[in-house]
């Protein structure tokens, strides 16, 4: 493998010779009279800020250069076919819309056939989700007739999240196999990508993960479309630059990966951190350290980003988005307990600062803006003001709309890359409009992440909830209680800088902007229809919607066929014999509950009894359906 | 109700002799427990790192203090 050093710090150069430059030309802009201490923080913040934009650039710059020379991405041996291996596929799920789940294990158990054992890990706590996999399990076992590699195991208590979902598997059945590709409830994986991931493992035995990049695909929402164009034109630099500067030091982003599983089991086991969340308790955002204790361990991640066939859905609407990124904030923000942990790596660590910045950016751009704002209104300005004004804007939209271009001109030499695009004029008009709605888009989630990140320094920690997957339009009362502040606050800034700073207005309008239209703007992202006209008008194609994707369309196709057969599946299990023995023979093999308040059993007993069930709450159906005892006596 | 399972077939795994058979959804487990690894922070960057939680608590311990003092202040209106 070549030696790594130079280019990072060739990168390292670039990234501060960049920030050195830019940090003199605001230098020049505040310098009146000398500087005041204010003056000074604000060119600190700057500094920071500048040097995190101008990382990301020179990354897509790293990137672009690697597509454009071929340069090798993964320097690996080739994979070794076929394997002996056994390896297990898993796709943890967490109260999850039960037939998409399904029906996406049907279409990866087509593409990978009998070569590997799949394993459907339930975490749900919801009892319909809980029964309504067991009956989707058992419906997919009988329509794949002979299949004896389809397992479905339920965890009464969801202990340590999807990490302790991923911990009991290792615990029970690790040992059984080599490898283990861990799935997230909405990704997706040729056959052709699992077999040569686990070639590639078989002939690389330092090798201890290899994360397959997902690309986004699937959805019809405007939003989500545009989050798939800019993941299918856009990611192929980002992470060609990560794999060209991270080499072994690869980072694991939780699903579509592979790992060893005795490299995992033996150094991957996850401490609960003193105190309580949201710093303390559960790690939270677990990939990051999983990653960098096998590191740590002396073993490789590595990162394959032209493997191929290896998907995900996006977030349907902009709220499912920030909900989101306020659980892999509150996760991120954990890791500053964790990232001067004695023993790891620079680069991993650098990944885990990088995260937490990623989310502590947002306040400190708000800060930034703030201060500037009252710099514009307040300050006496200096001879070069104007001059290094011009200099430092187009600096900094160089900065952030350098990488788009470059993308389309890596993309625009492959005419069949344009064409599944949907031609080059069509790609062109959607990168100028997927750069507007990212800068619309850009204030909205500064002021939702510097929300969330002062409601977790307050010490409110969030739950890990299921995610909400499916394509719907939002309604304008329930988009207006969300996003009432936020053109509230838009509102507030232009007439805050109408009276103090009037001849400025234009410099923020960008930013307020977003802010001011924040209620259309989530209603039009998030319909459907606007994401079905766009598409009419050739706007944000990706390869998937021009060419098709075969288990993307299998996984779809099939979606109705696993949908839960009753609209009160619970039910069935009080109901139908053959469900309650199913649902009895897959909790002979379920650890028991914590043990139940037995005069509330007898209570709940005696109401099944007289199917008097209609006002059992969550908590008494968990009871009912885990009382092996009770239902055995309904036979 | 119409719904009925056709039928209810014991999995097992494709190498018996690795993984005895079990009688309903998964193989029969081989228990080893993992161990959890150390992140512990080695001591000087502990003590800064206890500081930059101090630095982060100090809003949520203002907004405790100004509370306890409303109700200080409600208590003896």
């Amino acid at each position: 493998m070549p030696d790594i050093a130079p280019r990072r710090w060739l990168y390292l150069y670039l990234v501060l010779a960049s920030t050195v430059a830019a940090v003199t030309a605001m230098a020049g802009v505040l310098r009146g009279g000398g500087f005041s201490g204010g003056e000074i923080a604000l060119l600190a913040l700057f500094a920071i800020l500048f040097a995190w934009i101008a990382s990301s650039f020179w990354l897509t710059c790293f990137g672009a250069v690697a597509r454009l020379t071929g340069y090798p991405l993964l320097p690996l041996n080739p994979p070794i076919e076929p394997s002996a291996a056994r390896t297990a596929i898993l796709m943890p799920v967490y109260n999850e819309e039960v037939g998409a789940v399904f029906a996406r294990v049907h279409a990866i158990w087509e593409s990978a056939g009998p070569d590997f054992d799949f394993y459907v890990l339930s975490d749900s706590t919801n009892p319909d989700s809980w029964v309504a996999e067991e009956l989707a399990w058992q419906k997919l076992k009988t329509e794949l007739e002979g299949v004896d590699n389809l397992f479905y195991r339920h965890r009464p208590r969801n202990v340590g999240r999807k990490s302790g979902n991923i911990q009991d598997f290792c615990e029970n059945w690790g040992q059984l196999y080599d490898y283990m590709v861990i799935l997230d409830a909405d990704s997706l994986m040729t056959g052709r990508t699992l077999r040569e991931l686990v070639g590639l493992m078989d002939a690389n035995p330092r090798a201890g993960l290899i994360q397959a990049p997902p690309q986004l695909v699937g959805r019809h929402s405007l939003f989500a479309r545009i989050q798939q164009f800019a993941s299918s034109v856009y990611g192929p630099l980002h992470t060609a630059g990560l794999a060209l500067l991270q080499g072994p030091d690869g980072n694991y982003w939780g699903h579509n990966a592979i790992i060893r599983v005795h490299a995992f089991m033996q150094h991957c086991g996850l401490p609960s951190l003193p105190g309580r969340p949201p710093f303390g308790g559960e790690i939270m955002s677990h990939d990051f350290i999983e990653a960098a204790l096998l590191r740590r361990a002396g073993w490789d991640v590595w990162m394959a980003p032209d493997i191929g066939g290896s998907f995900e859905e996006p977030p349907p609407t902009i709220p499912d988005y920030l909900l989101r990124d306020r659980r892999w904030c509150q996760g991120n923000l954990q890791h500053l307990r964790i990232v001067f942990a004695e023993g790891l790596k620079l680069p991993s660590r650098l990944h885990l600062a990088m995260g937490i910045m990623s989310y502590a950016s947002s306040p400190l751009w708000l800060l930034l803006l703030v201060a500037s704002a009252s710099f514009v209104g307040a300050a006496e300005h200096g001879p070069y003001y104007h001059s290094a004004v011009v200099t430092l804007v187009v600096a900094m939209l160089a900065l952030l709309f350098g990488p788009k271009v470059l993308a389309l001109a890596v993309l625009a030499r492959d005419e069949d890359q344009v064409r599944a695009h949907g031609g080059l004029g069509a790609l062109i008009w959607s990168i100028m409009l997927e750069s507007l709605f990212s800068a619309l888009m850009a204030p909205i989630a500064m002021l939702q992440l510097s929300w969330y990140i002062f409601t977790i320094l307050m010490g409110i920690a969030t739950g890990w909830g299921a995610q909400q997957r499916t394509d719907r339009a939002l309604p304008l009362d329930y988009v207006a209680r969300g996003f009432g502040v936020h053109t509230a606050l838009g509102i507030l800034g232009v007439i805050l800088l109408w009276a103090f700073a009037p001849g400025s207005q234009g410099w923020f309008l960008p930013l307020l902007a977003g802010l001011i239209l924040s209620i259309p703007l989530v209603i039009v992202t998030s319909s459907p229809m606007a994401g079905k006209l766009a598409r009419q008008d050739r706007l944000f194609l990706v390869p998937s919607e021009t060419r098709g994707l075969r288990v993307l369309d299998r996984a779809h196709a099939l979606a109705h066929t696993h949908a839960a057969p009753a609209a009160d599946v619970r039910a069935l299990v009080l109901d139908d014999p053959q469900v309650r023995r199913l649902h009895l023979a897959l909790l002979a093999d379920t650890p028991p509950p914590p043990p139940a308040d037995p005069a509330r059993l007898a209570e709940l007993r005696a109401q099944v009894a007289r199917r008097e069930i209609a006002g059992f709450t969550r908590e008494d159906w968990r009871m009912v359906l885990s009382d092996v005892e009770g239902l055995a006596a309904l036979s | 109700m119409n719904f009925h399972i056709r039928s209810f077939e014991p999995s097992r795994l494709a190498q018996p002799e690795i993984s005895p058979l079990a009688p309903t959804g998964v193989p029969l487990s081989c228990p080893r427990p993992m161990r959890a690894a150390s992140l512990a922070v080695p001591t000087p960057l502990s003590l800064f790192g206890t500081m930059l939680m101090a630095l982060l608590a100090v809003p949520r311990g203002a907004m405790m203090a100004s509370a306890l003092l409303r109700m200080r202040h409600h208590r003896r209106a």
